[in-house]
This record gives C-alpha cells, sequence and structure tokens, in this order.
C-alpha cells in the first residue's frame, strides 16, 4: 500500500491525536500525583534521611541550616513545585502552539513558538528562583563560590532556622570577612539566627537592594560593616544587574543624581527582573563549565595589584578624593527607612581599613562619613551605631597582607564583640552609642 | 548593543514578532524602524547623521535621474560621492589627528557605526543611478532601510544597492527555507566568533602586547593565530550578519571563499571580503584603470597599489594600514607581472604542476599572515618590532629561539588543539555547504540527527560564550 494512502493518514493523524491526549493527562495528573505523594511521604521520607544522612547534611550545609529534616521537607517541596510548574508549563505551551499552529504558517509560526518557548523557560526559572533546590543544583562547590548562588541558597534556607529572631549581615567583602555568623550563632543559640548575606563590592545601594530580597518576615537585624569603601568607593554596579528590578525604577528615580541614570547596570537589572533567565545566567555557566568567571576576574583583579600595601593604599586613597558620596548617601536613608518598616534594627559597624589605608586617606573624608551616620543614628532611634572607639581596634597585623580584608583572629574577635552587642540589645533593648561594651 | 549581547538577541526576537505578526506591507518600515531603534542604541547623534546622509542620498539619486544633461548628472554625481567620501575622510582623519596630537580622551571624535560600509553602499548606489545600470529609487523608506539595514551595519557585507532593493518586493511572502538558513548560518557564525576567534585571541593580544618577551617560535604562533583569529572573527560576524538578514527575508552578499586555500595572491583577494573588494573593483579600479590606461603595464601596476592602499586606508588612516595596503598591492603587482612565466613554467612542466598546487596555497597563506602582522600592530613601530623579534639573532634577547611557554602565551595544549579542531571543521563545512551534492546528502540525514547537531553546536557556544566581546570588523 502507498504510504501516503488516505487510510494511512487518518490513522496516523489518529494515533497523533491520542498521544497528544495521553500526554496531556500525563501532565495533569503528574503534578497531582506529585503532591499527593509530598502529603503522604514527604514526612517520612525526611525523617528516614535525618536518621541516616542528617550528619554528613548538616556537614555539607557548612552552618547554612540547623534541621537536616526541616531542609529536606523544603527540598522536597521544592522539587514538586518545580515538577508542577514545569507540567503546567507544558500544558500552556502545547496550548499556545495549538492555537498558533490554526492561525500561523512558517515563520511566523516559528518566531511565535520560540517566543512562547522563551516566556515558559522564563517564567519556570521565575518560580524555581524562588525554592532553596534550583540555588542548590547550581551550587557549585565550597572551593569554587559563585556569589549570587550562595547568596539565594543562603536566602531561601534561612527561614527555617527555628530561632525567635534572624539577623542578616549585609555589605561588601569587609562584612564577610569581619563577622561570623557561626559565631554569632553559637553565642545566640535559641535567640537570634544569623545568616550572612554579603555580595562582594556592594556600595550602600547595593546593600539596600539586597535587603529588599531578603523575603523572611522575622527579619528583625540588619548588620553591616561599613567603612568609607561603600560610601566612597567607586565599584562598577555589577550587582545593580542581579538586585536591581522593576520595583526599584520608581525609588531610584527618587534617589536624583550621583550616578549614571540610565546605564547597562540599571538596564541589565531590569532585564533579569522581566527575563529571570538573564540574571541566573552567569551561576548556570558557572555550574555548567565549572571554574567560576568571577574567581578568575578576581585572581586577575588581585594579580594586577601593586605589591606594595603603601603604594595601593596611595592609590586608592587618591581615587576616594572629592568622590560624590551624595547618591550613596541617600540610599543610606532609604535603607533605614526600609529596615524601619520591617521592624528591625539596622547595626552599622562603622569599621576600619588596614591603618595604612587610613594614613593614606584624607581624614576629612571619614569625618564626612562619621558625621553623617552620627547624625543618622540620633535621627532615627532604630539604627545601632557602633563607632571606632566602642569597637575592637585593628593593626596592620590583624590584615596580614591587604588593605580591607582582616585575618582568622581579628574575625573571631570582631564576631565575638557583635554577639556581645546582640545579647545586651536584646537584653536592655536599647540604642544609642554608649550602650554597647567597649573591647578595650 | 553588541551582536553578542543577550540585549541584542532579545531586540532580534522581539523584531521578528513584530516582522512576522505585522501586516506584510508594513514590513520595510518596521524593518527601518528596528534598524534604527538598534541604531539609536549605539548614539542618538549619529543615528541624526545617518537620516540626513540618506536623506541626501535619496535626493541626489533623484535628482541624477531627472537630469536632462549628461554633464549635469556627472556634477550632481560627483557632487554627492565627493561628500560622501568627504563626510568619510572629516571622521576618519579627526580621529587620526586626535590621536596624533593625544588630544582628551573625553574629547576624542567617535567614527559614528558603520559609517565605512554605509557610506559605501551609498557612494556606489549614486554611482549605479548615475551609469543607469539602477533606476534611482523613489521610496525613500527602501533607500534609508539599505543604509541602515541593522545586520549589516556593524561589520557588512556591503551589500549592492541593486540586489538589496530587489529583495524588498520578497519582505510580503518570505521563504521558510530560507528562514532555517539564517538561524543556520547564526549559529555557525556564533561557533566561528566564540569557538575559534576568542580563544586565538588571548595569544595574539600577549604577542603583540610586547613582542620581546617572546621567541620566534612563539611569535610565529602568534602571527598564526591572528590570521586565523582574523578569518574566524570577520567570517563570523559575517555569518550573524547574513543569518540575520536571511530571517527578515533579506539576503546578504558572501564576504568570504575559503580565502586561506587561494593559490595566489589574485584569488586570495577574490575571495577575502569579497562584497568590499568586488566593490572597490567596480566603483574605483576600473574607473581608476581606465583613466591610466594611457600608461600601459605601468598604470595597471599603478591602479593596482593605489586600490590597495584604499583597502587599507578604508580601516583607518594609520600608517600600519597604510603599509598593510602597499604591502599587498605590492604582492598583486609582482603577482600580475609574473603570472604569465610562472603559467608558462608549469605548462612546460606538468610533473611540477602537482607541487604547485601545493605550494601555491601555502606560500599566498604565509604572505598574508605576514602582512597581517602590521594589520594587528598598534604602530608601524611596533610591526617592525615584531617581525624582527621573529628572526632569530635580532637584538640582544635572551629568549630562546625554540621557546613555546604556554602560560605566557596563554594557551593550553588541549584547548588549543580542540580549536583548531574546530577552525578545520568549520572549514570543512564553508567548503561542503557550496557543494549542492553535500547539501542533499546533509539534509537526507534523519532529522533527529541534524537536530542533535544544532544543539551540540549551540550548546558547544553557549558553553564557550564570555560577556562583553567585540569583534574586530566592527570598529571600521
Amino acid at each position: 500500500m502507498n504510504s501516503s494512502s488516505p487510510h494511512r493518514l487518518q490513522s496516523q493523524h489518529s494515533g497523533a491525536a491520542d498521544g497528544r491526549r495521553k500526554l496531556t493527562l500525563l501532565l495533569v495528573a503528574l503534578p497531582l500525583v506529585a503532591w499527593v505523594l509530598y502529603a503522604a511521604l514527604g514526612g517520612r521520607v525526611a525523617s528516614i534521611v535525618f536518621v541516616k544522612y542528617g550528619e554528613k547534611l548538616l556537614a555539607k550545609g557548612d552552618g547554612k541550616f540547623t534541621d537536616p529534616g526541616l531542609f529536606v521537607r523544603g527540598i522536597l517541596e521544592d522539587a514538586t513545585v518545580i515538577l508542577t510548574a514545569s507540567c503546567l508549563l507544558l500544558l500552556a505551551y502545547r496550548a499556545a502552539s495549538a492555537v498558533a499552529e490554526r492561525r500561523l504558517q512558517a515563520p511566523a509560526l516559528w518566531v511565535v513558538k520560540g517566543w512562547s518557548i522563551f516566556v515558559c523557560v522564563n517564567v519556570l526559572v521565575a518560580v524555581a528562583a524562588h525554592t532553596a533546590l534550583f540555588w542548590c543544583l547550581l551550587y557549585t562547590g565550597r572551593d569554587d563560590i559563585e556569589n549570587f548562588t550562595q547568596w539565594h541558597i543562603k536566602e531561601a534556607l534561612m527561614d527555617e532556622a527555628s530561632a525567635p529572631s534572624l539577623a542578616v549581615l549585609l555589605g561588601n567583602s569587609q562584612t564577610h570577612v569581619q563577622i561570623d555568623p557561626k559565631i554569632l550563632n553559637e553565642r545566640l543559640t535559641g535567640k537570634i539566627w544569623t545568616t550572612e548575606l554579603h555580595f562582594p563590592g556592594s556600595s550602600i545601594y547595593d546593600t539596600m537592594l539586597a535587603l529588599e530580597r531578603v523575603r523572611s518576615s522575622r527579619l528583625r537585624y540588619v548588620i553591616a560593616y561599613v567603612s568609607e569603601i561603600p560610601f566612597y568607593g567607586d565599584s562598577d554596579d555589577y550587582r545593580m544587574i542581579l538586585y536591581f528590578g522593576l520595583r526599584d525604577l520608581p525609588p531610584y528615580v527618587n534617589l536624583g543624581p550621583g550616578r549614571p541614570f540610565f546605564d547597562r547596570y540599571v538596564i541589565g537589572g531590569l532585564l533579569g527582573d522581566i527575563f529571570p533567565v538573564y540574571q541566573i545566567w552567569e551561576p548556570l555557566m558557572a555550574r555548567l563549565r565549572g571554574g567560576n568567571v568571577q574567581k578568575k576576574q578576581q585572581a586577575r583583579y588581585d594579580a594586577s595589584l601593586e605589591s606594595s600595601l603603601e603604594e595601593r593604599a596611595r592609590r586608592i586613597a587618591k581615587d576616594y578624593e572629592g568622590a560624590d558620596s551624595s547618591f550613596q548617601k541617600r540610599a543610606f536613608e532609604i535603607l533605614a527607612q526600609k529596615c524601619r518598616e520591617r521592624d528591625c534594627r539596622l547595626v552599622i559597624c562603622a569599621g576600619q581599613c588596614n591603618p595604612i589605608l587610613e594614613r593614606a586617606m584624607n581624614p576629612s573624608i571619614r569625618r564626612d562619613m562619621m558625621d553623617f551616620l552620627h547624625e543618622q543614628a540620633a535621627r532615627d532611634p532604630n539604627i545601632i551605631l557602633l563607632v571606632d572607639s566602642q569597637m575592637p581596634r585593628q593593626v596592620e597585623a590583624d590584615y596580614d597582607n591587604d588593605l580591607t580584608h582582616v585575618n582568622g583572629a581579628a574575625r573571631a574577635r570582631f564576631s565575638k564583640y557583635i554577639a556581645e552587642v546582640l545579647e545586651k540589645t536584646i537584653q536592655t533593648n536599647t540604642s544609642g552609642l554608649t550602650a554597647y561594651p567597649d573591647p578595650r | 548593543m553588541s551582536f553578542l549581547s543577550f540585549e541584542f538577541a532579545l531586540f532580534v526576537g522581539l523584531a521578528l514578532l513584530i516582522f512576522y505578526l505585522a501586516p506584510p506591507r508594513s514590513r520595510p518600515c518596521l524593518l527601518l524602524v528596528f534598524s534604527y531603534v538598534f541604531y539609536l542604541s549605539w548614539s542618538p547623534v549619529h543615528a541624526l547623521l545617518l537620516a540626513a546622509v540618506s536623506g541626501g542620498v535619496y535626493l541626489a539619486g533623484l535628482s541624477i535621474a531627472k537630469c536632462g544633461s549628461e554633464k549635469g548628472k556627472f556634477a550632481r554625481m560627483t557632487l554627492g560621492v565627493a561628500m560622501l567620501l568627504v563626510l568619510l575622510f572629516a571622521f576618519k582623519s579627526a580621529v587620526w589627528f586626535s590621536r596624533m596630537f593625544h588630544a582628551d580622551p573625553a574629547m576624542s571624535i567617535i567614527v559614528p557605526l558603520g559609517l565605512s560600509y554605509y557610506v559605501f553602499k551609498m557612494v556606489g548606489y549614486l554611482m549605479d543611478v548615475y551609469w543607469e545600470t539602477l533606476p534611482a529609487q523613489n521610496n525613500f523608506v527602501t533607500l534609508a532601510l539599505y543604509g541602515a539595514f541593522f545586520p549589516q551595519i556593524v561589520s557588512g557585507p556591503v551589500q549592492r544597492a541593486g540586489d538589496f532593493f530587489g529583495q524588498i518586493g520578497k519582505l510580503q511572502n518570505p521563504d521558510p527555507g530560507e528562514f532555517a538558513a539564517g538561524l543556520r548560518r547564526i549559529l555557525f557564525g556564533l561557533f566561528k566568533k566564540i569557538v575559534i576567534a576568542d580563544y586565538l585571541a588571548a595569544p595574539v593580544a600577549s604577542v603583540h602586547a610586547d613582542p620581546s618577551r617572546f621567541s620566534s617560535l612563539e611569535l610565529l604562533f602568534g602571527a598564526y593565530c591572528f590570521a586565523i583569529e582574523l578569518y574566524a572573527d570577520f567570517s563570523g560576524i559575517t555569518d550573524i550578519a547574513i543569518g540575520i538578514g536571511q530571517l527578515f527575508g533579506i539576503k546578504g552578499p558572501e564576504n568570504f571563499d575559503l580565502p586561506y586555500y587561494s593559490p595566489n595572491i589574485q584569488m586570495f583577494w577574490r575571495r577575502w571580503h569579497m562584497s568590499l573588494t568586488s566593490w572597490l573593483t567596480d566603483y574605483l579600479f576600473t574607473p581608476l584603470r581606465m583613466s591610466l590606461r594611457t600608461l600601459g603595464s605601468a598604470g595597471l601596476y599603478l591602479a593596482v597599489v593605489l586600490n590597495f592602499i584604499a583597502i587599507g586606508l578604508w580601516h583607518g588612516l594609520t600608517w600600519v594600514f597604510f603599509f598593510f595596503g602597499l604591502l599587498n598591492g605590492i604582492y598583486m603587482v609582482v603577482s600580475v607581472m609574473t603570472l604569465k612565466q610562472r603559467n608558462r613554467f608549469f605548462q612546460a612542466r606538468p610533473a611540477l604542476a602537482q607541487i604547485r598546487a601545493i605550494t601555491g596555497p601555502l606560500i599566498t597563506f604565509h604572505l598574508m599572515v605576514f602582512a597581517m602582522i602590521f594589520f594587528r600592530s598598534e604602530t608601524l613601530s611596533s610591526a617592525f618590532k615584531y617581525v624582527g623579534s621573529m628572526v632569530p639573532g635580532w637584538g640582544n634577547r635572551s629568549v630562546t629561539f625554540g621557546r613555546f611557554d604556554q602560560a605566557l602565551l596563554g594557551v593550553a595544549f588541549r584547548p588549543l588543539m580542540l580549536c583548531f579542531i574546530a577552525f578545520f571543521a568549520s572549514e570543512a563545512v564553508t567548503w561542503a555547504a557550496r557543494r549542492q551534492i553535500c547539501v542533499d546528502w546533509f539534509f537526507t540525514m534523519p532529522v533527529f540527527f541534524r537536530r542533535a547537531l544544532y544543539c551540540a553546536l549551540a550548546a558547544t557556544v553557549l558553553l564557550f560564550f564570555k560577556d562583553s566581546l567585540t569583534f574586530i570588523y566592527a570598529r571600521f
């Protein structure tokens, strides 16, 4: 018989229609079955995993979560959410294609189908990006950290902590190297759970953007180590691509001048907000390729630095001379306002850099920053301002061969001090400059 | 908006969606709008200049066509062409002057994107109208689109006006086959650019930054790498440009035809940047040759050298580009002068003809590798320093002749080999794509196999992709 005979064609057509129906049924049934299984067995699976692999999971988690059972249950729920979203989006795509096939011909049909796929993938990523599982899948390992992935894993898991209050460490790499969340969590067990959510190179504005992405309603403390760098430093605004979104546009416009109004970082941020694929591109590539770009860029940057710290300090200090900090100061005011609105205290450690850099820098820069911070703290009782005289003094030896980042011993010392501050805050629930312990 | 950015991909995607969902009659207008949106993303001021040039050329074309006297036509054409060339020369020389006198970078002049390309297109159009090989374009949208067509404005190819205008009518019924071919072409172009050119860019940048640090072998390797990088980069962007054009129903001219396998220099220049060289042949070399024909062979050689100097200076008014053009002019003159003798010699010795078939492309390739050292160098002195450093024993260099330090060059053996394999594979594909039998064979393969191949290519491109990539020819 001829392969294109009407009978054969008809049977082929009905076979294809039958296959399509079965697929539709499967796409509807799969999420339902998954949710039933999760409801029925999720708890049991989590407890089995907890008993068998609890210790290993805790070690792997590196302080990001405290309850392996809860973590596993959360991951199972995330998997069910992602599966449901995938099935629903596949159904939506099939419906859109069917409509397009009836109305359009190639190449218009291909273009519409291409867009449908693109939209579905973006919606899926938008849904998945709210889950810890998605970011855990992008995790590149402890030695090859992708900052954005790390940030999201920690952010997604922080709500699993059982402590009544949550705290976040926000800011640039100085916050990261100054305060060890593990020390804080050990000292404040059962009172406050601290998650470290720094992003290297963050300015005050970036810190404010990052705070907006922290979803927890139990957040009570925002702790940031602030030196002259986030106010006066010339950062490349890369964080804006990751954290800036449509909702940030009106307040950004109101912030006024101080940075290029509509540059590639703003566009990148908006694009990332509308098309989440754009935002997760780098973490995804880091996961697929291994050896992440940020690490290589950092290594290149480090290699390009002057070997003499004095020379390096002079160059940096020169860059800070006459730098306009008005934008960052206005951003700080918004940051403080956002903390107030969320009912959380803003703990600002007006910290130092390596004394070599401090000596090279014009003292009027620090004076200007401190005047501003004092003014803010006086105006807003929600701000807890910790100044040089209250905090542990860091000497040149604490910085090893670096101008901004302290070594482990200084970190531990400083972290213990911050833990004391938080303990005292809980006890007295007071604010101000003199309420906190003097380490000397 | 770079060709290799998410923003550009999104822009093309949105443009395609609007283009195909809009009424077919509005498509040329839409393409013009997209082209200006693309251009505005680079520079609003330069977009105004492009619009002004299009308007001026449109009026000049109509005026040439309507003029009754030959003298009047000639005067109008000359005026139009001269104004376009003055514009091109003004920008290029302004850049040269600002470099010469080390002007404040903030005040330095930026050449409008694609100026060389759209000026040449418009000059060709005016000359075609004057020669009456093409009627003057009555539709302003069509002419403005010809100048501003966004896939071609960054790095060409230089499409002839007649060819472009002829395709505008087909926009109402785009061919699905062309669309699919366009997608394949874009993928192939991205592969060449990202997998081959960008990997080789690192060793090339290293050796040209300070040739004295490198051994003769490393410098020779750097010179080979640049020849391949330039070709993969330029042919890559051309493939992308042609592919994007095909998505919108407009096919641009081919720019390369396996140039590195050319048996001699004449053939090389017939296969390299074909759209520009054929443009220059028609609009510069032929008129020049005609006006110098009274000088006999000397006139021919002079026309050849001037033509090549023009090719060199088209890239920029610098001594290196002048020398690059002059060197190629000399190559060409020597080749033309000796061609008959060589042919006679080999015809008399058929046994040696086989050797000629192999040595011809090898010699041509090496001559071009040498010329491209000048093309890549910032200044003439740095080019000579590079060439001098390649010579063993030149100067007081402590570096041994045969050293090959992979770390210093910024390469690793395995990826380098993969890069060369990718290059030869891409050349094989280019060769096969020009043979119908190979094309037919490819399309008889199972759809699954072909799709898997495309997916593998796309995955390779995505994995190798780095941000902030630029094309070498985008700056001309």
